[in-house]
């Protein structure tokens, strides 16, 4: 019996809003906190757990820089990061395909 | 539930990719240096003037507008790409144009100027700049050989603006892709 694509769904990646974080840093490369926050309209600290999150799994980097005197989180995709998020997208893009052939 | 999230992210990217203004700003620039450019050559054709040294100057200056919008962009949005890859390709430029100016004389402006856009194109993932670089690179390079003169015969006796107006579509095109994109990057 073969596996059904769910089963290869990463649960690190899976999350809603960590879907999103790296697809807009798969596009970009980079991003900050507050780009991120806005765009995914997300709370600091709801945004800061699910970076916490990934970072600890490899997939973001954090940098923390100053810009004069206000403090700016960068987050950039690691390799890592980018392979997991091409293979649940094409993990979805699977189970998409099993829906639509599974009779009715 | 799937399709839903697919579209989702599919959405994400493209708002990303516009806010980042990668394609908008090179679009505009290297369209701009193209246009310029080619008027410069048509107002004195046949001899082409000096629209080669406008040329010489003006990529490289184009690659590093665009790297100086890019990181400013980068700044005040808080989104960007990686600007690094743009600078160097920059340095790249001025250098080939520095060291090889007789090569943008002969194959005109558009083999650089494509290939600029190209390499970014490779570099931020944007199928739009890949795109346009391979075929208005090709169209250009080709206008810049008098390639559409020479191969039409008849056509290019009785049309020997041809490749001029071939090549000013082309930097036409590629302006006004920039534009579209500048358009689509405005935030609601």
């Amino acid at each position: 019996m073969t596996e059904h694509p769910a089963a290869a769904l990463d649960d690190v990646v899976h999350q809603r809003v960590r879907l999103g974080i790296l697809s807009i840093l798969a596009q970009t490369s980079e991003a900050d906190f507050t780009y991120l926050r806005n765009t995914l309209g997300v709370t600091d600290g709801n945004l800061g757990r699910h970076l916490e999150v990934l970072n600890d799994a490899g997939y973001v980097a954090l940098n923390k820089t100053f810009q004069g005197r206000r403090p700016r989180t960068w987050v950039t995709i690691t390799p890592t990061g980018r392979r997991a998020l091409n293979h649940q997208i094409a993990t979805l893009r699977a189970l998409l395909g099993t829906l639509d052939t599974e009779p009715r | 539930m799937a399709g839903v999230t697919v579209a989702e992210l599919d959405a994400l990217r493209d708002r990303a990719r516009a806010d980042s203004l990668v394609e908008a700003v090179v679009l505009c620039a290297v369209g701009t240096v193209a246009l310029i450019g080619l008027l410069m050559q048509v107002a004195a054709s046949p001899a082409g003037g000096w629209s080669w040294a406008w040329f010489w100057l003006a990529t490289p200056l184009a690659f590093a507008g665009s790297w100086a919008a890019l990181r400013w962009r980068r700044r005040t949005l808080g989104v960007g790409t990686p600007t690094r890859a743009l600078g160097w390709l920059t340095v790249g430029l001025a250098v080939l144009a520095l060291v090889v100016p007789f090569a943008m004389f002969v194959f005109g402006p558009y083999p650089v100027l494509m290939g600029g856009v190209l390499l970014v194109g490779i570099n931020v993932r944007s199928r739009l700049l890949i795109g346009w670089a391979l075929i208005g690179g090709t169209l250009g390079t080709l206008a810049g050989l008098s390639f559409f003169g020479n191969r039409s015969g008849d056509l290019g006796h009785w049309m020997p603006w041809l490749d001029d107006a071939v090549g000013i579509g082309v930097a036409t095109v590629t302006l006004a892709l920039g534009i579209r994109a500048a358009f689509h990057s405005r935030r609601p």
